[in-house]
Formats: structure tokens, C-alpha cells, sequence
């Protein structure tokens, strides 16, 4: 049989982990005690999160949380998952790259670049905006300091905040000193656990969508020398994890509302029209095309017709999603 | 286990054979690296570590806290304000010690680490004690263990990762860090009381009377520390910026306060710079060797091996908790502090706590053994801060002036497991109100 | 060979290093000011990362040469005096080769980072391969910093005198 080593940056008790802890379970049941762990890693205790997806490639570790976020160059066709205002519905955009990993070779080709094997991708929980004082529109965020990064900073720059980039493990000190007013660009299970609530007046759904793609990958010649049927295992698991995946995420957001509403935290929800306002503001459509030219610099493959096709694939799973983002009303 | 043998020995002989200790970590990662996973894996370690250590930039409060101390100097508001210390206090045995542990605890207050207290504060009180005639190892001693206060009294990064790796409340972890700090920098200027009476010549006092008119008039002569202290502090209470950003503020403080005093020549503000990155570049290079090493600590199972030992043992409650701080002790040698913690905490906080212990309080001993391994050989980040900033002292000065403090933190320690509500009285005040 | 090398290029990358420190910590200051005002510039944080990795690579060398590396003195003065010099050899050429060895991996980073256009996740599409760039080239000086100074050290150990440094 094979031991592991497994390395993620995020924390033991967190929602993403909680998943994965529940995949090894499943995958060692499906290989009948075949394929197991022997050390695990968290946060970042083996590689640092920008670094996790090379050291699982290099074989620091044999299986390994990553983020495409921290290594968009690497991964350009995946990547294109994370643009903003695709959907909220993060167990049917992760259906689709576990599907299209399995018909659209050029996207499984990105991963062997890496020498790594796709083996889930997580359901992401759509981006909530969380701030310490209370909103009724959008026109109140206007000029608050929130952490955001990336194409969140130039959405939330062009709606007239100011965003500060910083890790999350940044953000409960600067809400206590105040050098943020809040945070954009997070999942609605995370503020519970890291304790933000405490400098929350209220939680706001912008309507952004899912932002981040995240999953597990294992070193590819350590995939390479497993029987078949551990291989097609993971195929399986691969296509049944993001079902799985979104429970564990509605379970996080539900408690995490349920400790913001214990906490009078208010919930704001943008209406069709802010969503519309903030959207034309950054210039959508001119975001695409930039997203799309930055990638297609960085592969051979034809980004503008995986965005097509993975916009069509996601069309076709999107209404057997059985997640909606729960805000008390 | 026998890749850690060899490690050991490869450690060993590169220190003996006058290898910088950067290099002596690195050289004995390969070779337990490639032991352990393979020559390429470990060259693919060696590859990715350096920029992965330099892509933090929250490690730039270093340089430019080591930068604002120089330049404080230079601008001479360091030797005002040690002037007015003296005044204040130089009769006190061991005054100008204790005020310096002081001005740790309060520039504590306000970072969250103990590398920065000690980078911000040293420079600054090291020249000053050594003016003063104090002994080496005392002034050295106390700019490298004082700054420790940093990663007691909140904030506190070392609290922040205990929670974030436990799920335990941040915010609780940070009131409960509190009176520990107090309690330690009280220790800490105790010790240096009874030192200073018991062995005078280490810390000489002042044989000039001040009046108490001269004493307080010469307080306006210290409005360059005051100012600094101002901005720095206020900016980060009042959220104008954060601490990397108060490093930034405070350099470029200090850098006008230079200029506004007509006789600091440009040259000699880029010679502080050159001090500064120097200090940098040898302290950045141990994190990269430490980084690889605790990559192989942490694939070698030795910590982890060890921890599921212990823990699995039906010893009594307290003779398990006194054998896992013990363990702490050699990890903290050669570890730095996050990455022990990282490593150890998945197994042990689960142990701990289902031994009953208080889970808030653990915390605080766990900053507290962080504490020790930033100041115990070979491997002790403050000490080395300490050294950048005085290369003519030698590191065994350095080392043995901290061991005086260790003797001050075991005793803490013993304090906060014999009354554990010092940890836990003001997280369970703030619970019930 | 060695006195140019140190007078000249090491010495240089030491007052590049001290002139990017001192504009880190201008630039951080703009950045508040500026956020003070409502303002936010975008790449501030990716100029920082940038000068916060000259500052340290381009030291690397500087500090070697003012022997500025720690070594545990107090364990090589227990190490009998005859073999110091034949030691001294030993140490600088291992250290030649371990940091020959990280240049080589680190550059090794740099160009592929060049050639897949890797770029930070921030505020604009920041391309990372002049940082790693940076950490290459510093290391590359110390790898010469080590090798000038193990031939200084095999020169002198020939002619039984002393060397500095080292
Ligand atoms: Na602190
Ligand atoms: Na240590």
C-alpha cells in the first residue's frame, strides 16, 4: 500500500479541509485501505500557500491543497474559473472543471505541466463583503477600506472603496486597529471562525459570484505508479467530490450566519440593479477580454474557447446545483 | 531516525568547521532532504525557498525597524533620551536596564513580534547602556530577551497562529496575554534589580545627584524619542496604518530627524542603511536555512513521532504537560518558533486539552516556550538581530547574556502553570460581562 | 581580483541594497499618506516586495565580505588551532558550492517564471520574474564573494600567513 504526505496552507479545522479530511476517508474505503496519509501538514507548516502547488509537483509533498490564485501563470486555463460574475453556484463550476478535466485534454495537459494530477476541486461559497458599520445600499460602501486583492481590488476601486491587499491572516489585527474597515473577496463561512463577526455591523452579498478555485492535487509520478483501480477511483471521486464538497460549504455559511445573526449582525443582499451598477463600473466585459489576453500569453491552448466551453458546460450543470448563498431577509 | 543522525552530525561538523550557521542549516537540510525524499527534491527546495522566505513582505518591519534605530541614533535622540533615562533613574540599580525593558514593553504594545521589538528598541538602547558602562552581556541580554515581550503583550503574531492552528478565540488568546507580559516584564526588571545589587560593577549607578527640577526639565530634551514613539504607537491605535507600515513611517521619521540635524552627513545615513541591510541579509538567511529545516524536521516525523508518543502514554496530567515543554526545548533550539508551532501543535493541542487542560492558557505557554527558542543556541532569531545590529560583540556574549533571561522565563513559566489563572482571569471577565 | 570585486561591485550592491531600504520605507509612507487622503495607489505592495528582495540579496555578498554571516565562534575556538586554516579552506569552498548550487536553482526559477509569464495574484498583472531575477543575481555574488575568499584562504594557507575575512 502507499502512505501520503499531505500538505495544505489552510488551517486543520477549516471548511476546505473538513472536505478533504472527509476524500481520504472515502478514498482509502474505495482502494480498500490501498491509498492513505501518513503525515499531514497545515497551514503551511510543510509549504507555503503560494508554493504548494510546485512543491507537490516537485514532490515535497505527494498530495497538496492549492489555489490557482497563487499561481494563476501556472494554471491559465483553470484559472479563467475564478473571473468574477460567472456564477454563485461554486458545486456546479467545480462539476464543470472535474468534467471538462476529463473531455478537454488541453486543461488536463496544464496540470501535467505542473507534473501534478487533478484529483477535486472544491465548490466554492460565492464572495460576501463583510464591514463594521451598517449599510441599506451600496452607495454607503463608498469610500471604506476593505482588504481585497486582485480584480476584486479594481472592482471594489471602481465603485469608489479602497481596497487594502493583505492576507486573511492579516485581517482580524487590522479590524481591531482599524486600518480596514472590512473584506471583500472571502467565502460566508470564514468570518465565523477567524472571529472578524466581532468588528461586523454587516454582512453584504455583492453578487460577484464564486472568486476563488481551490483543490487537491497529487504529485503526477506518484499517481503514475498507482494500480488502475486506485486510479479510477479517483476519476469517480474526482466527479462525485463537488456534491459532496458544497455540503460541507452550506454548513460553514449556515453557521456562520447563524453566529452573525446571534451576534446582531445585520445582512444585506445588492439588488439586481447594484449588482448591474457595480459591474459596469468596472467595465465587465472589457475584464473578460483582459483576462482572456493575459492567459492566452501564457499557454498554447485557446482560452477564448474554453471560456465558451466552460460557460456552456456550466449552463448545463448549473440547474441541478442545489446551493443558493441563505441570507436572512 | 538515522537521517536525523546524520543531519546532526553534518549540522555539527559545518558549525565546527566555521561554516556561517545559515549555511551550516542549509548544508544539513540537503543531505537530510535527500535522504528523506530524493537529490531532486531537495533541489527543488533549495530552488524555491530563498524567494519564498523574501515574498513575505510583512518581514519588512526588520530592515526598517534596524533602520530607524540607526538612524535614531544618528540623529541623537537615542543618547537624549537615555540622557533623561539617567537622570530619571540612574541611581536605581540597574535603572537605565529596567528602562529599557520598559520601552519594550511598551513598543510591545503595539507589535506583534518579538524579532521587531527588539529591532526597533536594541539599536537604539544598546549604544546607550554601553555608555553608561554596562557590562556586554547585560546590555546585549536585555535588548535580545526584552524585545520577547513582543509576542506576549498583544498584539501578538504568535497568539494570532496558536489560534488560527487550534480554532481557539483570537481574541481571548490576546486578553489573556496580557497579565502574562505584565508578569514577565515585571521578572524581568526584578531580576535585573537583584543583579545590579548583587554584582554592581555589571550595571554602574549614577553618582551625580539631579534635582528634581533638573530631573523633569530634562524631559523636553527626550521630544525626539516622545515623537517617534507618538507615531509610531498613536498611528497604529488609531488605525492609520498597520505595523509593517509602522516600520515604514517610523524609518522615514527618523530619517527626517536625521537631516533636521544639519551635521548628519548623506554618507553617513547610507552607511546606517548599509548596517541595516547587512544585519538583514545574514538575519533573512538563516530564515531560508531555517525554512529548509524545518521542512525536513517536518518530513522526518521526528517531532510528530514524538508528540504521538507522548501523548499516547497514561502518565499523570502533569508529568505528560512537563515532558512536552521539555520536548519543546531542543525543537526551540533549532526551530524557528511559527514552524515548531506548526508542526508540533495538530497533536499536541488535541492531547493537551483532552488532558483538561485550559486551552487559552496553553496558548500562553506555548508563546512562552516560543519565547525560549528565539533566544536559545544555536538557532535564536532576536539573538541574531542583536548580533546584526553589534556585530563587534561576540555571539556567545550575546547567547550567554540571553541565558540570564532564561533563568527569568523558567521561572515565569513556573508562575503561569502554578497560577494558571493569570492567563485565563481576563478572557473569563470579558466572557461574563 | 578580490580587492576590485569587493571594492567595487560588492560594495556596490551594498549601497543599492541601503538605497532600497531607505526607499521602502518612503514608499510605505507615500502609501499611508496617500490612503490617509482616500487614495490608493495600485503596485505598492508589489514595489515593496520588490525593493524588500534587492534589499537582502543585494546584501548577501555585501555582508560576507564585512564578515557579517554569524558563525559559532565559541564552537570553532574549541577546534585546535593547527587545523583553523586548513578549516577555513574547507568551510568557504562548501560554501561556494551549496550556494553555487542555490544560484544555480534559484536562476533556474527566474527563467522559467520569465518564460511562463508568472504573474502575482495583486492589484495589477505584476510580473514576478525580476524579484526572482534579484534573489538569482545576489546569490550569484555571494557564490563569487565565497570563491575570491576560499582562494585568498588556499593562497594564504600555501604561504602559512594569516587571512582576514572569511
Ligand atoms: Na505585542
Ligand atoms: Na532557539
Amino acid at each position: 500500500d502507499v502512505k501520503l504526505v499531505f500538505s495544505t496552507h489552510v488551517g486543520q479545522n477549516s471548511a476546505s479541509q473538513q472536505q478533504y479530511e472527509d476524500y481520504f476517508r472515502e478514498l482509502k474505503e474505495r482502494t480498500n485501505g490501498y491509498v492513505g496519509l501518513k503525515d499531514r501538514f497545515y497551514s503551511q507548516a510543510l509549504i507555503k500557500a503560494t508554493e504548494q502547488l510546485k512543491g507537490v509537483g516537485s514532490g515535497l509533498a505527494d498530495v497538496g491543497y492549492f489555489c490557482t490564485g497563487y499561481a494563476p501563470a501556472l494554471l491559465p486555463l483553470t484559472s479563467m474559473a475564478e473571473l468574477p460574475y460567472v456564477t454563485e453556484k461554486g458545486d456546479a463550476l467545480s462539476s464543470a472543471i472535474a468534467e471538462l478535466y476529463d473531455s478537454y485534454p488541453p486543461l488536463r495537459e496544464e496540470f501535467h505541466r505542473q507534473n501534478v494530477e487533478l484529483l477535486a476541486m472544491d465548490a466554492s461559497s460565492a464572495t460576501i463583503i463583510g464591514v463594521n458599520k451598517v449599510v441599506n445600499s451600496s452607495a454607503e460602501l463608498e469610500g471604506m477600506k476593505v482588504r481585497a486583492y486582485g480584480d476584486l481590488g479594481a472592482i471594489a476601486k471602481a465603485n469608489g472603496l479602497v481596497p487594502v491587499p493583505m492576507s486573511t491572516a492579516d485581517i482580524y489585527t487590522s479590524l481591531q486597529t482599524g486600518a480596514i474597515d472590512g473584506y471583500f473577496g472571502i467565502p460566508l463561512w470564514m468570518p465565523a471562525p477567524e472571529n472578524w463577526l466581532e468588528f461586523t455591523k454587516t454582512l453584504i452579498a455583492p453578487g460577484v459570484g464564486t472568486y476563488y478555485t481551490c483543490g487537491l492535487a497529487m504529485n503526477l509520478d506518484v499517481y503514475k505508479a498507482l494500480p488502475d483501480n486506485a486510479k479510477n477511483a479517483i476519476a469517480e471521486l474526482r466527479r462525485e467530490f463537488p456534491a459532496k464538497s458544497i455540503e460541507v460549504v452550506k454548513k460553514g455559511d449556515a453557521a456562520s450566519v447563524a453566529k452573525a445573526e446571534e451576534m446582531g449582525v445585520k445582512f444585506y443582499r445588492f439588488t439586481p440593479a447594484e449588482v448591474e451598477q457595480w459591474k459596469e463600473k468596472v467595465d465587465y466585459p472589457a475584464l473578460v477580454q483582459e483576462w482572456i489576453k493575459t492567459r492566452s500569453e501564457r499557454t498554447d491552448a485557446d482560452v477564448a474557447a474554453f471560456v465558451k466551453l466552460f460557460q456552456s458546460t456550466l449552463a448545463k450543470i448549473e440547474p441541478a446545483s442545489t446551493y443558493k448563498q441563505e441570507f436572512p431577509e | 531516525m538515522e537521517s536525523t543522525i546524520v543531519v546532526m552530525v553534518v549540522f555539527a561538523g559545518a558549525l565546527f568547521l566555521g561554516l556561517p550557521i545559515a549555511f551550516g542549516l542549509i548544508v544539513a537540510s540537503i543531505v537530510g532532504l535527500m535522504m528523506l525524499r530524493g537529490f531532486p527534491v531537495s533541489l527543488s527546495a533549495l530552488s524555491t525557498m530563498p524567494y519564498a522566505n523574501v515574498s513575505d513582505i510583512g518581514l519588512a518591519v526588520i530592515p526598517l525597524f534596524i533602520l530607524m534605530g540607526f538612524l535614531a541614533s544618528k540623529a541623537g535622540v537615542s543618547a537624549k533620551a537615555y540622557d533623561v533615562a539617567y537622570r530619571l533613574v540612574g541611581r536605581l540599580p540597574g535603572g537605565l536596564a529596567i528602562s529599557t525593558v520598559f520601552a519594550c514593553a511598551a513598543f510591545a504594545a503595539t507589535s506583534g513580534s518579538s524579532v521587531a521589538t527588539s529591532a526597533a528598541v536594541g539599536r537604539i538602547a544598546l549604544s546607550e547602556m554601553r555608555r553608561f558602562r554596562y557590562a556586554d552581556a547585560i546590555s546585549v541580554g536585555t535588548v535580545a530577551s526584552a524585545g520577547l515581550l513582543g509576542i506576549m503583550i498583544p498584539p501578538s503574531i504568535m497568539l494570532v497562529v496558536y489560534g488560527i492552528i487550534t480554532q481557539e478565540d483570537i481574541g481571548s488568546l490576546l486578553l489573556a496575554g496580557i497579565l502574562p507580559g505584565i508578569l514577565t516584564a515585571f521578572i524581568f526588571c526584578l531580576g535585573l534589580f537583584v543583579i545590579a545589587l548583587w554584582k554592581p560593577h555589571l550595571m554602574p549607578v549614577s553618582h551625580e545627584r539631579f534635582s528634581w527640577r533638573e530631573k523633569l526639565s530634562s524631559i523636553r530634551h527626550a521630544w525626539g524619542i516622545v515623537l517617534l514613539f507618538t507615531i509610531i504607537i498613536g498611528g497604529i491605535y488609531t488605525g492609520i496604518f498597520t505595523v509593517t507600515e509602522a516600520a515604514g513611517v517610523g524609518a522615514v521619521t527618523a530619517l527626517i530627524l536625521a537631516f533636521c540635524k544639519r551635521d548628519v552627513p548623506f554618507a553617513e545615513i547610507l552607511g546606517g542603511g548599509r548596517q541595516a541591510v547587512s544585519a538583514t541579509a545574514m538575519i533573512f538567511l538563516i530564515l531560508i536555512g531555517a525554512g529548509l529545516f524545518s521542512q525536513y524536521i517536518a518530513l522526518s516525523g521526528l517531532a510528530t513521532d514524538f508528540a504521538r508518543m507522548l501523548t499516547a502514554t497514561d502518565l499523570n496530567r502533569y508529568v505528560i504537560l512537563l515532558l512536552i515543554l521539555l520536548a519543546y526545548i531542543p525543537l526551540g533550539m533549532f526551530l524557528e518558533p511559527i514552524s515548531m508551532c506548526l508542526i508540533t501543535l495538530p497533536i499536541v493541542y488535541p492531547a493537551v486539552t483532552a488532558l483538561g487542560f485550559d486551552p487559552i492558557w496553553f496558548g500562553i505557554i506555548v508563546v512562552k516556550m516560543s519565547e525560549l527558542a528565539n533566544i536559545t543556541p544555536p538557532i535564536g532569531v532576536n539573538v541574531f538581530v542583536i548580533r546584526g545590529i553589534a556585530p563587534d560583540v561576540p555571539l556567545g556574549k550575546v547567547f550567554q547574556g540571553a541565558s540570564i533571561f532564561l533563568v527569568f522565563e523558567i521561572i515565569t513559566l513556573a508562575i503561569l502553570i502554578a497560577f494558571p489563572a493569570i492567563a485565563t482571569f481576563l478572557p473569563e471577565l470579558a466572557r461574563q460581562s | 581580483m578580490r580587492k576590485w570585486f569587493e571594492g567595487t561591485i560588492v560594495r556596490g550592491s551594498g549601497t543599492l541594497g541601503a538605497l532600497a531600504l531607505i526607499l521602502l520605507g518612503l514608499v510605505v509612507t507615500f502609501e499611508v499618506v496617500l490612503r490617509a487622503f482616500g487614495f490608493a495607489i495600485v503596485g505598492g505592495v508589489e514595489i515593496s516586495a520588490i525593493l524588500l528582495a534587492v534589499l537582502v540579496f543585494a546584501g548577501l555578498s555585501f555582508t560576507q565580505a564585512t564578515d557579517g554571516h554569524v558563525t559559532m565562534e565559541a564552537v570553532v575556538n574549541l577546534t585546535p588551532p593547527a587545523y583553523r586554516r586548513a578549516s577555513q579552506v574547507l568551510s568557504l569552498l562548501i560554501c561556494t558550492g551549496t550556494s553555487g548550487l542555490m544560484t544555480w536553482g534559484t536562476a533556474t526559477q527566474a527563467i522559467r517564471s520569465y518564460t511562463t509569464k508568472e504573474f502575482q495574484f495583486g492589484t495589477t498583472h505584476f510580473p514576478l520574474w525580476p524579484t526572482k531575477a534579484v534573489v538569482a543575481i545576489g546569490l550569484g555574488l555571494l557564490t563569487i564573494m565565497f570563491l575570491l575568499q576560499a582562494l585568498s584562504a588556499v593562497r594564504a594557507w600555501r604561504s602559512r600567513t594569516d587571512v582576514e575575512g572569511g
